[in-house]
């Protein structure tokens, strides 16, 4: 039955493309229902404060305002364990206080001047030393360490591994906090219709996160709630607050009027989630030849006043140190901290990035100290197909994790060194490297790389529906959202090759609670592998369905599919599926209900990125020359997307790598530059040529032998062009943002000179 | 943002009266791309905005005698391209073609970028105390993030001159003409702006009841070129960090009229006298563009967390100085 591919693995035309071009796609902000109030959020001007008293008389008989909530009006119901829909104490400046809905936005923000509350202001505390002293200010009752313990996760024995080193390295590395900047802020628009509500928002889970929430804080059965995302301006795992949705409707009945709250760039950086500042102290044991016998990381994260993803965030930062080079010993501690900063959240590759960071540049330390070519160094000791020496620890019948720390599994595939070798050769790394810090001159260019391991997007539950209707074309439902990656594409290509139909006759219906069957987050990159596995697995069961029909109709005992055309070998003719279907009383439906993972395998994604730098002696200034990202994301489900995915993540990180901050004042705890201007996020003039390679074949398993490409573009580049500083300059960076505040402190600290 | 009423006169006499009214708290808007972004973040509450827009007046380019007046509503893109932007005046076209982005050149006038308030970002942020700002305290002194203060001292207040059209302005000698209720006064514009020491309130000497009208520059001699050089974090839309405006002519080899104005570092465009001396009358070298940038920089006492941006401005200034010969020389 399988046929040559004809869908997957095209750039077909991505789907909506042509709406967004024209500015027609909807997005939640644009959304308008009749007798709509706008809403508007009171923030709290202190870091951490108790609210003595709220007056909002005056803001309620302000004429055209309908409806204004304080912790009072609110159900005390907890959203996620560390917070309630309006909190009787404020926890970081920007702390949602109270909430109205007005008329008009402007109106809203009137009455927002009008709202007295008293505070009594507590003691706050910022940075994470002080934090886990005894006797600091609590952000929250159950104590600043997250959770009550550190994470740990280990393989092998690292002090035996330390002892059987002859170099031992070490390092700390710092990296900031900053805002993920998507183009679109978050929005939510409710309407009740009696006991029934509708919320249309920004969001990354309509099912898992937004409808589950919504049905537990106001008590209402899922039955009653509808979500739905409509086209989203930018996903990056940060739209996953939990207040928008549950505030919005609160107003909404409380007005009996539709509600929309849609946040203010400035908003947007303050109380989105963001990026939390981390701290990470790395050791390496390495024998004489450069055989790394221990790899120990501590990496503390200062999560700021709320963390919806927990330690998730700070695991990720060590899954570099665990397993990107073969090594029988290695160790992660991570701590995750509450402050009175601003929320911290997921954002795209979660700690990955940081981690990759502190191992990839300390690991370039190892191999100039050695005199080995980092190239050469990664060829030799990057984790190869096998995995990691060691004894399984999952159960044989249990599904692998793809964050792996245990030994003794093997990858389902690995395409490190085709990525080292492809990369190579496109920035002709070995005519071109110059020894670490050999140029001289104010300017000074240099080469640097840096590896990537990344989760397999798997492990999660997916369902899928495939439908086949009468007027002939293919109804895909599911529940994830296109968080503006392109997944509606991805999976409408699944599903018509699955169907050997032509791709505009697939409909895709997607992030509707409504009309779509349970889902995932759309998160950790699992879209392509894991609701693609269930779309296709839908699709082919549908196509199932159709053979019979076909058969019955041509009167043959089997059918096959082709091209869009039923066949037999017993009958010369051939009949179209939309004759097929055209007969049928009601719809074919396929469905699919899959655990996505491999007991036999761990399914992980990689990357080699290289970076070319010109570093201003005199100025500090880091100039990107040009760029190459080569991935092994198993088979290219479509290769135009592919790319503007890798080479987004790259712009993304590059930003991130060399000016992206946000900086946040102590002791008043307030955010300094909300803005795109003060928050250098960068303009399309400052990036360089990026080439984007998929050198690798695909992965045995996953559909279409895909694996997962969302993250794993972001992952190397802090370290890429770090590397490539230092390769340029003798410079070692060790704190991200690389500004020239930093990149000339670290040559008049480092001892070097302009010439 | 908070409610203003928009006033709209067409005549400059009807905005000066509108300014000494002495009713409510008032303010000249003209492009509005400052101002806005303080009325939105509820830096400043004026309450009644006068639009300079029908002053028609304002937006000339004249050549008067031997000067050339630029209206104070003069565009930064139209600066950008204005042909009689040539020779000795190309510098003027170089610095506001830096300026922000296109969108924003297009509705940013000259004025405008002359009263353009502090970038302090404990300035601009209406949730921290700023002694400009009415307030006792100035958090900036005791915060890491120092990369936009002053490098040459306050005193109090060390927010720096951002504008990017400034050091070019007066590198070139230019004039400034302000309007008020008892006529018309004409200045040069490094008088015209004024350190913490003056006024710890406001950056220049305009009263409130003043308008900036124009900006006048003189003749130079045609030999004479500018350049004006920017060290900033992103290639478009920043301020910034340090930036220096050389212009000088040579003839014969030897350096005549130097003039060398940095911007981003003092709460005015900061002229060094000085290093203009060292300049003038000698031949043009690697070493005399090292002495006249350690000269400029003598007096650099940068704060805890920006000693960086003295190293950032002796390579800027020791590059710019070099540079105007190449531009001397090819044109």
């Amino acid at each position: 039955m399988e046929t040559e591919a004809t869908v997957v693995g095209t750039a077909v035309p991505r789907l909506g493309l042509a709406q967004k071009v024209r500015g027609e796609a909807r997005y939640t902000a644009d959304l308008k229902r009749p007798g709509m109030l706008y809403g508007r959020v009171l923030r709290s001007p202190h870091a951490h404060a108790r609210i003595v008293h709220i007056d909002a008389a005056e803001a309620v008989r302000l004429a055209g305002v309908h409806a204004v909530l304080t912790h009072w009006d609110v159900p005390q119901v907890r959203i996620d364990p560390d917070m309630l829909p309006l909190d009787p104490v404020v926890r970081f400046v920007g702390d949602e206080v109270a909430v109205v809905a007005a008329e008009s936005e402007a109106l809203a923000e009137d009455a927002l001047r009008l709202i007295q509350v008293q505070y009594d202001v507590l003691p706050a505390v910022f940075e994470v030393e002080e934090a886990l002293q005894p006797g600091a200010p609590t952000v929250h009752p159950q104590g600043n360490l997250v959770d009550g313990e550190r994470l740990l996760v280990a393989r092998g024995d690292v002090e035996q591994g330390f002892a059987e080193a002859t170099h031992i390295f070490a390092g700390t590395f710092r990296t900031q906090f900053h805002a993920p900047v998507g183009m679109e802020t978050r929005a939510a628009l409710a309407e009740w219709q009696g006991e029934t509500l509708t919320v249309w928002k920004t969001s990354r889970s309509v099912h898992a996160n937004d409808r589950q929430t919504l049905a537990r804080v106001l008590d209402l059965p899922l039955e009653q709630i509808r979500v739905v995302c409509p086209n989203m301006g930018g996903g990056f795992g940060n739209k996953d607050e939990g207040r928008l949705a549950v505030l919005v409707a609160l107003l909404a009945r409380q007005a009996g009027r539709p509600v929309r709250i849609e946040y203010s760039r400035a908003e947007e950086f303050v109380a989105g989630r963001n990026r939390q500042a981390a701290v990470h102290h790395l050791r390496i044991g390495v024998r004489q030849d450069g055989t790394p016998t221990a790899i120990s990381m501590q990496s503390t994260m200062n999560a700021g006043a709320y963390v919806a993803t927990g330690v998730r965030v700070t695991r990720r930062i060590g899954q570099g140190a665990l397993y990107l080079y073969t090594c029988p010993h290695a160790r992660f501690e991570g701590t995750t901290v509450y402050t009175h900063r601003p929320a911290g959240g997921s954002f795209r590759g979660l700690g990955a990035p940081l981690g990759h960071f502190a191992l990839e540049v300390l690991t370039d330390q190892i191999a100039a100290a050695l005199h080995i070519d980092p190239l050469d160094y990664r060829l030799r000791f990057h984790v190869t197909r096998v995995g990691q020496p060691g004894q399984r620890t999952t159960p044989p019948d249990a599904l692998l994790p793809d964050e792996p720390v245990e030994g003794g599994v093997s990858f389902s595939s690995n395409g490190l060194r085709e990525c080292l070798l492809a990369g190579a050769e496109q920035i002709d790394w070995r005519q071109r490297r110059q020894p670490h810090g050999s140029a001289t001159g104010p300017l000074r260019r240099g080469l640097g790389l840096a590896m990537g391991i990344y989760k397999g997007g798997v492990g999660r539950e997916a369902e899928a529906e495939v439908r086949l209707t009468p007027a002939g074309r293919v109804q895909v439902h599911i529940g994830n959202v296109d968080v503006g990656q392109g997944s509606t594409t991805i999976l409408a290509q699944i599903a018509a090759e699955a169907l050997s139909m032509p791709i505009d006759r697939v409909d895709m219906v997607m992030a509707d609670t409504a009309n779509t069957p349970p889902a995932h987050i759309t998160a950790g990159s699992s879209t392509t592998i894991t609701s693609g596995a269930a779309v296709k697995l839908a699709a082919e069961d549908a196509r199932r369905h159709l053979l019979e029909r076909a058969a019955v109709v041509m009167q043959v005992p089997s059918v096959c599919l082709q091209a869009g055309y039923c066949s037999s070998d017993a009958t010369p003719q051939r009949l179209d599926v939309a004759s097929v279907l055209a007969g049928m009383p009601a719809d074919i439906v396929g469905t699919a209900q899959i655990t996505s993972g491999s007991r036999d395998y761990l399914i992980n994604a990689f990357a080699a990125h290289f970076a070319e730098v010109e570093v201003d002696m005199r100025s500090g200034r880091i100039r990107l020359l040009r760029y190459v990202a080569a991935h092994d994301s198993g088979r290219i489900i479509h290769p135009r997307l592919a790319e503007n995915q890798v080479s987004g993540g790259v712009l993304q990180f590059l930003g991130i790598a060399l000016r992206e901050e946000l900086y946040v004042d102590a002791p008043s705890g307030v955010t300094l530059n909300p803005s795109f201007l003060e928050h250098k996020s960068t303009s399309i003039v400052d990036f360089p040529p990026i080439d984007v390679l998929f050198p690798a074949g695909p992965d045995p398993l996953g559909p279409h032998g895909a694996k997962a490409l969302g993250e794993p573009p972001v992952v190397p580049v802090l370290a890429a062009v770090a590397n490539a500083v230092a390769n340029a300059t003798g410079v070692w960076l060790d704190e991200a943002p690389f500004t020239p505040k930093r990149v000339l402190q670290a040559i008049h600290e480092q001892g070097k000179r302009s010439v | 943002m908070r409610p203003f009423a928009f006033i709209e006169p067409m005549t400059l006499a009807e905005v000066v009266q509108l300014l000494d009214s002495g009713q409510a708290p008032v303010q000249l808007i003209a492009g509005g791309s400052d101002l806005l972004t303080l009325l939105k973040d509820d830096v400043v509450h004026d309450e009644r905005l006068v639009s300079l827009a029908g002053i028609d007046a304002l937006r000339h380019i004249r050549q008067e005698g031997d000067t050339l007046r630029l209206g104070a509503l003069v565009t930064l893109t139209r600066l950008e391209y204005d042909e009689r932007l040539r020779g000795p005046y190309r510098i003027l076209a170089e610095a506001a073609r830096g300026v922000a982005t296109p969108e924003i050149r297009h509705q940013g006038t000259l004025g405008g970028n002359l009263c353009q308030r502090p970038r302090c970002l404990f300035y601009r942020s209406a949730l921290t105390p700023c002694l400009k700002k009415g307030g006792v305290d100035c958090p900036a002194l005791e915060s890491p993030y120092q990369a936009y203060l002053s490098i040459m001292g306050g005193p109090r207040c060390f927010s720096v001159h951002a504008s990017d059209l400034a050091p070019p302005l007066i590198a070139l000698g230019a004039d400034v003409t302000l309007v008020g209720p008892t006529g018309e006064r004409t200045m040069p514009l490094e008088q015209f702006f004024v350190g913490p020491e003056r006024d710890i309130g406001y950056e220049n000497v305009r009263a409130a009841n003043e308008v900036l009208t124009a900006v006048t520059l003189p003749r130079l001699p045609d030999m004479w070129r500018g350049t004006y050089l920017k060290a900033r974090e992103r290639t478009a839309g920043d301020f910034p960090l340090v930036s220096i405006a050389v212009g000088y002519a040579l003839s014969a080899g030897v350096i005549q009229q130097p003039r060398l104005v940095l911007g981003g570092v003092a709460p005015t465009p900061w002229r060094s006298p000085e290093a203009e001396a060292v300049l003038a009358g000698q031949p043009l070298s690697d070493e005399l563009a090292a002495h006249a940038t350690e000269v400029a920089l003598t007096a650099a006492q940068p704060l805890r967390h920006n000693a960086f941006k003295v190293d950032m401005a002796r390579a800027l200034v020791a590059r710019a100085i070099t540079a105007v010969a190449t531009v001397a020389t090819s044109t």
